[in-house]
């Protein structure tokens, strides 16, 4: 398997995880919201667009451009998905997540 | 992009700087669906100032990766095209924001570029294309030779010719060709045509078969048949307007009706410079079969298949010993001489105009380091776009490409303008010298050119903008932001400026130095001394037809009938007859044997130009009688035989004797000595400032000839007696044309236009490159006064004296000259052999030139630099050093 350019961060974890959730519907509003809800934390969009902007030319999301919508001033909305190459990487992460915290688990306290 | 009424106008402002356009659209469209959602259900503490906290985090855009990192298209949607287009639009941007900048770089480009065209276009022309006539490679010259009397290239005789022609084994085709003027009667008023006389393969060897009509057979070459004609294309739509029934008609030339047989194709050319009108069958007189000592014919000949010059050589050389030994009295010394066709037909042509392409390469360096030099001083103003392009997550390889496009797009303009200005010195040269060169009528801007400027202009502007642009992106660009002047020039930019300045003003000192050497010859060669007046001379031919002359005794009393009408004229001090007018390119050359000293051998013939003038010759040119006498109208047939020797003559063949008194013969055995009766000075019969043969003359009533022209002394501007001279003339005969009607001035001018051609060609060139050199130098100096005007600042507030300001400055540029003109001088020491042969009276290092060139390169070179040196004395401390 090759190996992708670059460390991937939590965040940048966590933002293809989001994507990967919302399916056909991920562009900037939904991640955020999406991230939103389940982390907690308060984003900017442009938060959101660096690293979404980031994993694109990491190669591990792909964009295509939607028709125009009248809710958005008739812009047009940037919808990402994970590319082949994104999927390695997270089983990847995750298997490391997995693998580190194996045994660790009981130990560590939640907030 | 739409405006939005619900996005604040103060927030789209500031998301439309920080956000990228690739970005835009989606980010407002996101920020106002998220905004629309938020009016509806959300309150929530952290987002009481959205707007804010929207921008505020719009900011990180600035950072993103606008790129895929692996993959190549930068950016998506665009293409390479898109790109280059982008690149050439910010250029031409760019380019109109300085316009001081861009119309002196243009100018620069143009220069060279233009000169690079116009000089290529003649090489083109007249060297690399091929010769206009079929398989021209196999196409040779054929002339004889006498070594042991240092003659090298001579006209050949007809015995030995057809010898050739019969014995060789090498030659496909062989002809015999001579030049001629006849004289056309039958028109508005007679007309002298050049006429070509030629033997039945001469056509076929260079390919003008006629489009009309047939060529010259053998059956024509014969005495016995009625003339024919063959007409030049030109000549035939100039004279019969082109008249496809012009076939049979008659043309009476010299008196003697023929008939045209056919027309030239159109642009066919026989082989000399200015063409022909006329070509007929070259006939044999009866003479001819005695005439192995009389050599006035030309030959061309078309090699074999697979038989190569040397060969042909080896074969013809066979040929012409065998001859050597068959006839010793006439052909002792005599070779054969077999010569490429392209190298007869370009001659010195070659290596002049190499030299001047070498030249004017020189000169587009000099501009591409001049715009190179102004380009890096303007990269480093540039230092904040450049470093904010390059924050902003421009590549460097990015930043060079721009860079480049926009040096590549100024030199292709450039070479735009250059070959308009190409066209338009063209034009100059063929006005001013029409037959400069040869081949002129084929030198054009064509394909070949335009291609050869295209790659020139593409090439310089990758030079001049590759060194800038890699030394941009090569300085601190962090460094740059930080400091308050922007400007990114490092020390090694500034090395890169001063070594430009250093090749500039070295390839200027070598152009110049050659043109000075080219200057200095000319200049000799207008000082030397001729041998005659030139001034208020006025020179005519009136060649007399042997069918209307046919005995010397008719061409003797024509010439006294004439003479007496011109000296008649007011305005005509005195006129004279002459067989040949110096310098004006016709020559004859007869074996002499001094009484009481016959040749031991042929080897011991004595040769010289031999002239036949009437009395007052001597008077009317202006040559100088230092023994004896000149000619007086009783040296008449029927006294004294007498001749006059030029002082060349009595010095090598009478040393320590007195000429006067001694007898000379021409012709050998049977024919009358006559007897040498004065000396006078030596003439320049060639060319100027070429030693000639030493010169006898004869009085042209005992030795009357068909050649007969005048000189004219006036005491009015020559050519305001044309006129009358010609009235005059036809008055005595009306179908007689005047030939070659010169001024002694305007036939010197012509023989010296080829090194003025050279000289003004060169110069220009050297000028060019010693003004680029010195603006560059200019630019130089500008720019080290602008960034030390600080430092000045600082001297001056603490009292230094503005001589000590001056000395500052100028000893940042005096070191750059020098060491210029050293290079400089050392590399013309060099190149300047390659101008041994164009060169008279000068040696190639001349110290003259060699002094000079640097001094006066100093002289120019200081203005440039005090100029600058004196704006840094003038600076306001108070100014300078006020925080910005």
């Amino acid at each position: 398997m090759e190996k992708p350019m670059g460390h991937t961060g939590e965040f940048e974890m966590l933002v293809m995880l989001a994507v990967l959730r919302l399916g056909s519907r991920a562009y900037g509003v939904t991640v955020r919201a999406e991230l939103e809800r389940e982390t907690s934390r308060t984003l900017t969009l442009g938060t959101v667009y660096k690293t979404l902007a980031r994993l694109e030319a990491k190669g591990h999301l792909r964009s295509r451009v939607s028709a125009p919508t009248a809710a958005r001033g008739g812009r047009r909305k940037k919808l990402y998905e994970t590319t082949p190459s994104g999927l390695a990487v997270m089983h990847r992460s995750l298997d490391d997540l997995r693998r580190l915290a194996r045994g660790l688990a009981f130990e560590v306290e939640g907030p | 992009m739409n405006s939005d009424p619900r996005l604040p106008y103060l927030i789209r402002l500031v998301l439309r700087l920080v956000v990228p356009r690739s970005e835009r659209e989606y980010f407002l469209g996101d920020l106002e669906e998220s905004s629309a959602t938020d009016k509806r259900d959300r309150h929530s503490p952290g987002r009481r100032h959205p707007w804010l906290q929207e921008v505020a985090g719009a900011f990180q855009l600035l950072s993103a990766p606008r790129r895929k990192i692996r993959q190549s298209p930068p950016q998506t949607g665009d293409t390479v095209p898109q790109q280059l287009v982008r690149d050439v639009r910010f250029g031409m941007r760019m380019m109109a924001r300085s316009p001081g900048f861009t119309g002196v770089a243009l100018i620069t480009m143009a220069l060279g570029i233009g000169a690079n065209t116009a000089i290529f276009s003649l090489v083109n022309g007249v060297l690399l294309k091929p010769l206009p006539y079929p398989e021209a490679d196999r196409i040779v010259y054929l002339r004889e030779n006498n070594l042991p009397r240092g003659w090298t290239s001579f006209s050949i005789a007809p015995l030995n010719f057809w010898d050739w022609q019969e014995q060789n084994r090498s030659l496909e085709l062989i002809a015999a060709f001579r030049r001629t003027t006849v004289t056309y009667t039958g028109g508005d008023r007679p007309e002298s045509l050049s006429a070509h006389l030629v033997s039945q393969d001469y056509l076929k060897i260079l390919g003008g078969e006629p489009v009309q009509g047939r060529g010259i057979t053998v059956e024509d070459l014969d005495p016995g048949r009625e003339g024919v004609i063959l007409l030049d294309h030109g000549f035939w739509e100039q004279s019969f307007g082109g008249d496809p029934d012009v076939l049979g008609r008659r043309m009476v030339l010299d008196g003697v009706p023929r008939t045209i047989i056919g027309v030239l194709p159109e642009g066919w050319r026989p082989l000399n410079r200015s063409g022909t009108d006329v070509i007929l069958p070259l006939r044999p007189a009866p003479w001819w079969q005695e005439a192995r000592g009389s050599h006035f014919l030309r030959g061309i000949a078309r090699l074999k298949p697979g038989t190569t010059v040397e060969q042909a050589q080896a074969d013809l050389s066979s040929v012409a010993a065998a001859l050597e030994a068959e006839y010793p009295a006439t052909n002792a010394g005599w070779g054969a001489s077999v010569t490429p066709l392209d190298d007869v037909i370009l001659g010195q042509a070659r290596p002049q105009l190499l030299i001047l392409l070498a030249s004017v390469g020189l000169v587009l360096l000099i501009a591409c380091a001049n715009v190179a030099n102004m380009t890096l001083a303007r990269a480093s103003d540039r230092g904040r776009e450049i470093a904010i392009r390059t924050a902003l997550g421009a590549g460097r390889a990015r930043v060079v490409r721009q860079l480049l496009a926009e040096s590549i797009l100024l030199s292709l303009l450039g070479g735009v303008l250059g070959v308009f200005l190409a066209f338009v010195s063209l034009e100059v040269v063929f006005a001013r010298w029409p037959e400069i060169l040869p081949r002129m009528q084929e030198i054009d801007i064509n394909g070949t050119v335009l291609f050869f400027t295209a790659g020139v202009s593409l090439v310089s502007g990758l030079l001049f903008g590759l060194f800038p642009a890699l030394s941009v992106v090569g300085s601190n660009l962090a460094e740059a932001l930080r400091k308050s002047t922007w400007s990114i020039a490092g020390h090694s930019s500034r090395r890169l400026q001063a070594g430009l300045v250093v090749a500039e003003v070295s390839l200027a000192v070598v152009l110049l130095v050659g043109s000075g050497l080219l200057i200095r010859s000319l200049l000799a060669l207008q000082n030397e001394n001729p041998g005659f007046e030139m001034h208020n001379r006025l020179a005519l031919s009136t060649p007399l037809p042997e069918s209307k002359y046919a005995t010397r005794e008719e061409a003797l009393a024509y010439g006294d009938a004439t003479l007496e009408r011109l000296a008649a004229i007011a305005g005509v001090e005195t006129v004279a007859i002459t067989t040949m007018i110096p310098v004006s390119g016709r020559d004859e050359i007869w074996s002499l044997e001094v009484e009481g000293r016959p040749p031991g051998g042929p080897d011991e013939e004595i040769s010289v130009l031999l002239y036949r003038v009437s009395a007052d010759y001597f008077e009317t040119m202006g040559i100088p009688v230092r023994v004896g006498r000149e000619f007086t109208p009783n040296d008449r047939e029927g006294s004294v035989r007498v001749a006059v020797v030029s002082e060349s003559f009595a010095r090598q063949h009478l040393p320590g004797e007195d000429p006067v008194g001694k007898r000379i013969r021409f012709g050998g055995e049977g024919n009358p000595f006559v007897e040498i009766v004065g000396v006078v000075g030596e003439v320049q019969h060639y060319h100027l400032g070429r030693t000639s043969m030493a010169q006898v003359y004869l009085p042209f009533p005992q030795r009357p000839d068909h050649d007969v022209s005048f000189v004219i002394k006036a005491s009015v501007p020559p050519l305001s007696l044309v006129r009358v001279v010609r009235t005059a003339i036809q008055a005595l005969d009306p179908d007689q044309p005047l030939v070659g009607v010169q001024t002694m001035e305007q036939i010197i001018a012509f023989d010296t236009s080829g090194p003025r051609f050279r000289t003004t060609l060169l110069t220009s060139f050297g000028l060019t490159a010693l003004l680029l050199a010195v603006v560059g130098l200019y630019g130089v100096m500008s720019y080290t006064v602008a960034q030390r005007s600080k430092e000045i600042g600082v001297r001056m507030a603490l009292g230094a004296q503005q001589h000590t300001i001056l000395r500052l400055i100028l000893r940042d540029g005096v070191p750059l000259v020098v060491t210029g003109a050293v290079v400089g001088l050392a590399g013309a020491f060099v190149l300047t052999r390659l101008l041994g042969s164009m060169l008279f009276g000068v040696g190639v290092r001349d110290p003259g030139v060699f002094a000079t060139v640097p001094l006066l390169l100093v002289a120019v070179a200081t203005v440039a630099m005090l100029i600058p040196a004196r704006r840094a004395t003038r600076v306001d401390p108070v100014k300078t050093l006020a925080p910005e």
